[in-house]
């Protein structure tokens, strides 16, 4: 059942439009055989499980952050103006209260609130059922080793050990354990369309006991460790940066870098010839596909998902 | 860029990043990870093999471990454990759980476990400390944990700095969990 279907598009862009500036670097996720990570089609539906949410937002206000954090992705725009990127992210509520996670072809945004398991549990007890209370969220991605193609991805919440608020509009909430939900999934939700930190944190052993190799930027450059001092401003101020350590720095991950831009726009450079499905009519959840429409086609399309988009509110 | 962001982020590029690898993890310092930890063991990675759980829709990875010390809790030495985590491949699919830790067999590392059947590696990545010989000092090393946090905040929010955990010689981690562990 989809008592709400709402989705982002291009016509909200207004709000959500990038910073502007140069575009620089980024690092894109690869699998254990060295192949870059994408969506074969950047339409990617989030189903998020609503029934019960946290105290400290309704669930229209989760979901309207969710829906940002989608759209700031969407409407990646180089000059500010122009959608530059074919990625469309679709938040969608749903109304059960957790879910299932796993690799089904629904991508799936959940609150784990009661407990901070998996679910659907296992059923042989040796298997882990929980995870480390110190995880904030878990963002799992199933992709295919030899081709990078990303088939599935799910972003757990942790809201047994931690609140999740609005800084923007209640910086009060910012305390111990409290983390500003759509800076944090705006930050997610680029991994989910394939995009890795732009530092790198030494340590990593591959599975062959080498270690994991200093990853590089599309420009080629090695990645910066995470954390140093001397990491330009291009790079501290990613979204795919890694750290969050105050509200103004949790709030501002909501908002794209030129970095966070061209990555996007890059591994999906926009075309006029795409077109995504609405979600209800797609059987894998994806909720969109590549189409070799025509432009009239896109523009029906479009205006379907115009018509549909709801409760987007500029949080900012 | 707004003064008091460049500030922010100034002060975070000092202090320390709080997201780790994708999945977001709370910093733990060493005294954290010490409190959390059930276990605490120096072991050798046995194997490492991924599978699809008994739901069928994820992939697991079963660690085994051979322990060679135990710092904290009831594992002895030659002690085989099994750390089960999300996350793993199996043929041509794989499960990317971003912020856990990485086994490969023959590694050795200081492992902070929780959990009693089914060990995890707490803090996620931070958990981790390889250790390798440093052959020009003759004294084996843990390294850095593969995400090493530097700060948190306090009960009132506030950034509050926490000593960074950078490589170290073996024998002195010991000597610092140990203490915090007691007597």
């Amino acid at each position: 059942m989809r008592p709400r279907i709402a989705l982002v598009t291009l016509a909200f862009a207004a709000g959500f439009a990038a910073r502007s500036g140069p575009a620089a670097a980024y690092v894109r996720t690869v699998t254990s055989a060295g192949v870059a990570t994408a969506w074969k089609a950047p339409c990617v539906t989030m189903e998020f499980s609503l029934g019960g949410p946290p105290p400290e937002l309704d669930a229209d206000g989760y979901l309207s952050a969710a829906q940002s954090a989608g759209a700031a992705w969407s409407q990646a725009s180089l000059d500010g103006v122009a959608r530059c990127s074919n990625v469309i992210f679709t938040v969608e509520s749903v109304s059960n209260v957790a879910g299932p996670v796993g690799m089904d072809y629904h991508n799936r945004l959940i609150f784990r609130q009661n407990e901070w398991c998996r679910d659907p549990p296992p059923t042989n007890p040796n298997e882990a059922r929980c995870y480390d209370p110190s995880a904030l969220a878990i963002t799992s991605v199933f992709q295919l080793k030899n081709t990078g193609e990303i088939l599935d991805a799910d972003m757990e919440v942790n809201a047994t050990d931690f609140t999740w608020g609005d800084f923007a509009v209640h910086p009060e909430q910012f305390a111990y354990n409290t983390h500003d939900f759509q800076g944090a999934v705006t930050h997610e939700f680029g991994h989910v369309i394939g995009l890795d930190h732009v530092c790198y944190s030494p340590g990593a052993i591959r599975a062959d006991g080498s270690p994991v190799p200093r990853p590089v930027d599309d420009k080629g450059n090695p990645a910066p460790n995470c954390g140093a001092t001397n990491n330009p401003p291009s790079i501290a101020q990613a979204t795919m940066y890694v750290s969050v350590s105050s509200p103004s720095a949790e709030v501002e991950l909501r908002s794209l870098s030129p970095d966070d831009v061209q990555a996007a726009c890059a591994i999906y450079p926009f075309t006029t010839n795409f077109v995504c499905q609405p979600p209800s009519t797609v059987s894998t959840g994806g909720g969109c596909s590549y189409a070799a429409r025509s432009e009239h086609a896109s523009s029906a399309c479009a205006l379907v998902l115009l018509a549909m988009a709801t409760l987007i509110r500029r949080r900012r | 860029m707004s003064p008091f962001r460049s500030v922010a982020l100034g002060l975070a590029a000092l202090l320390v990043p709080s997201l780790a690898a994708g999945s977001l993890v709370q910093a733990l310092d060493l005294a954290e990870l010490t409190a959390r930890a059930e276990r605490i063991v120096v072991a050798q990675v046995v194997s490492a093999k991924s599978e699809w759980d008994s739901s069928g829709r994820n992939i697991h990875t079963r660690i085994e471990i051979a322990v060679e010390e135990s710092w904290k809790g009831p594992a002895v030495v030659a002690e085989r454990l099994v750390i089960v985590q999300p996350g793993g491949s199996v043929g041509d699919i794989e499960m990317r759980v971003h912020g856990m830790p990485s086994f490969a067999p023959g590694e050795k590392a200081v492992l902070f476990l929780a959990g009693q059947r089914a060990p995890r590696v707490v803090g996620m990545s931070q958990g981790k400390r390889p250790v390798r010989w440093d052959g020009a000092a003759k004294r084996w090393v843990a390294q850095a944990a593969e995400h090493s946090a530097v700060v948190r905040r306090d009960s009132q929010g506030r950034l509050q700095p926490a000593q960074p955990e950078p490589e170290m010689a073996l024998d002195e981690l010991r000597h610092r969990v140990r203490a915090l562990v007691g007597p």
